[in-house]
């Protein structure tokens, strides 16, 4: 065979159909793994259990929210995403003109070195459905389709993978724009300056 | 090599949107077309594409050897002096590449000869891996296609398994990719690879090369000031080298895809120097740099020795010239081509783009043009191997 043998068309699809989404795609987690994440369904649930950690919480609950956005399966329809994820629990996404699930809770890994720390660095929006035609309903799951038991659970094993490290940061950008000015040049020459075109070739 | 027509799957549109492919249908042209398909036989893959491209790139790597060695080379290729030692440590270090394209005219006979190695921002990929793939695959569970029909692209699969190798080198790395505003295209390949590097469970971000950022301390940033350490660009080098941040490239660290090296492979002088290190290879159409002495050509192709899309491209038979496409290139200097004309299928020209994971071929895409230069409103044929 000349060609790609297999490729996971769930993973490669941007926008969701209903029905889509189901254990059966999904990649469930042993349960003899100890748990090595903390649930919280709001922000306030955060800070409640973390007195001292205000920032932190709202720090970790933007992060997963931006993630959700970026990561979130998307639906044309209204109806689709509903039927996926029960009534009422579908917005709209901000960009976008889709429909993705809210978000309905974050997960916080613990700290490597200790287990009774968070590492507030590390966190990941978390999604369930309350749909009665959907193999999720009352299971958390993460947006990339992985799902960790019920969601009456507070704390969860999540694979090491699916936390997402924050890359490190610069102290100061102190410019910005220095690239970019050649394609801008060529192309408001080019005579199909309405679309401009790429710089693949 | 055939040109057949078939039906369109009937839900393209609908499968386009779900999978977000964007760009199928660009400045209201369509774009992929599959009202037709190309057929191949194995032996037309193997021996007639997939066995020169490996060896032309091979060839290819010889030249940027060739050229890194020498200052009058460099200078012939446009490689801005300041970034001379930037572009021979890249070389000297094997920093890792990603993929290339190479540009064939073949018509299923005889050689498949090189018009051009799209090294450093090569598009069409996801159309090729993924969308192509999927066509298949479509009209083959419709028993539209017999189940023998294969199709040479491992494109997506080799993608995956090469962004596997590049991540055990820098474990843990987030890789950051970029292309300029405005263009769904380049866009829609490079969420294409970002996909392709999440399933090789590498951590991608994105920022675009406008809003690129540098750091007092003299990192290129995001837009959220993260450090980029490493970085894929679908933005050609030889603009990159002429920007304002081009300073910066020499004291900062960030490991590139592509590799600064390509900036030699995706220069058209790259055709005359194969022609001279390797004259009369039967893939090579004789090549030379304008102002050469002994150009013995009566039919030939004028092409800037930086260009895309069949730009600023001029076409000479018997010494008069018969065709021309205006384009904003050509001040760095031009070169000269011997003319082959790309092969007719019914109304259409068509052009075989051939892929290459790092030196591994991995597939082809095929376009057509009503025209005889190839640009961007060409079309994209899905192709298969049957026989």
């Amino acid at each position: 065979m000349k060609r790609t043998r297999f490729i996971n068309l769930e993973v490669m699809r941007k926008v969701k159909t209903f029905g889509s989404i189901g254990l059966g795609t999904s990649l469930l987690v042993g349960c003899s793994d100890q748990p090595n994440a903390v649930v919280y369904r709001t922000l306030d649930e955060c800070k409640t259990a973390n007195p001292n950690y205000e920032s932190q919480c709202e720090f970790a609950y933007q992060r997963a929210l931006k993630s959700l956005y970026k990561t979130a399966p998307q639906y044309t329809s209204l109806a689709d995403c509903e039927y996926e994820f029960g009534y009422g629990q579908c917005i709209q996404h901000p960009k976008s003109d889709n429909w993705i699930p809210l978000m309905a809770g974050f997960a916080l890994a613990k700290a490597l070195n200790n287990d009774r720390d968070l590492d507030f660095h590390y966190s990941r929006p978390l999604i369930t459905s309350y749909s009665p035609y959907s193999d999720i309903r009352d299971h958390w799951m993460t947006t990339d389709g992985r799902t960790y038991g019920s969601r009456y659970n507070k704390s969860v094993y999540v694979a090491k993978d699916s936390f997402k490290k924050e890359p490190p940061k610069v102290t100061r950008t102190i410019s910005r724009g220095g690239f970019g000015s050649k394609a801008k040049a060529t192309s408001s020459w080019s005579s199909r300056s309405s679309s401009s075109g790429g710089w693949g070739g | 090599m055939l040109r057949i027509p078939i039906a369109e799957r009937a839900d393209w549109r609908k499968r386009a949107d779900e999978f977000g492919f964007k760009f199928h249908t660009m400045y209201g042209e369509p774009y992929w077309d599959e009202t037709a398909y190309y057929q191949f036989t194995l032996q037309q893959i193997e021996q007639d594409i997939e066995d020169p491209t490996a060896e032309i790139h091979e060839m290819c790597l010889d030249v940027v050897d060739k050229v890194i060695r020498s200052e009058a080379l460099m200078q012939r290729f446009c490689i801005p002096e300041t970034h001379w030692d930037f572009i021979a440590s890249s070389w000297q270090r094997k920093d890792a590449c990603l993929y290339s394209r190479l540009d064939f005219a073949y018509n299923g006979k005889g050689e498949a000869k090189l018009y051009e190695n799209n090294a450093d921002t090569p598009t069409s990929l996801y159309e090729t891996g993924f969308w192509q793939w999927l066509w298949l695959e479509e009209c083959v569970n419709s028993g539209k296609l017999s189940r023998q029909a294969d199709q040479f692209n491992s494109l997506q699969e080799k993608l995956i398994n090469r962004f596997v190798e590049l991540a055990k080198e820098r474990v843990g790395s987030p890789l950051f990719f970029s292309c300029s505003k405005d263009t769904d295209e380049d866009r829609g390949t490079v969420q294409y690879l970002q996909d392709c590097a999440e399933q090789a469970g590498i951590d991608t971000y994105f920022v675009y090369m406008e809003d690129i950022g540098l750091s007092e301390e003299g990192d290129f940033t995001d837009l959220e000031d993260h450090a980029v350490r490493w970085m894929f660009k679908l933005y050609p080098w030889e603009f990159m080298l002429r920007e304002e941040y081009a300073p910066h490239l020499l004291d900062n660290k960030t490991a590139w895809l592509e590799p600064p090296w390509k900036s030699i492979l995706s220069n058209k002088a790259l055709l005359p120097m194969l022609w001279r290190l390797f004259p009369n290879h039967p893939n090579l159409l004789p090549s030379y740099f304008e102002g050469d002495k002994n150009i013995d050509l009566q039919h030939y192709v004028v092409k800037p020795i930086f260009s895309r899309e069949g730009s600023n491209i001029e076409v000479y038979q018997d010494g008069k010239q018969t065709a021309i496409v205006d384009g904003p290139y050509g001040e760095e200097g031009k070169i000269i081509q011997g003319y082959y004309p790309l092969p007719k299928f019914g109304d259409n020209y068509t052009l075989i783009g051939s892929w290459l994971i790092n030196d591994e071929p991995a597939g082809i895409s095929v376009r057509e043009d009503s025209s005889l230069v190839t640009q961007d409103l060409s079309r994209y044929l899905p192709h298969i191997i049957l026989g």
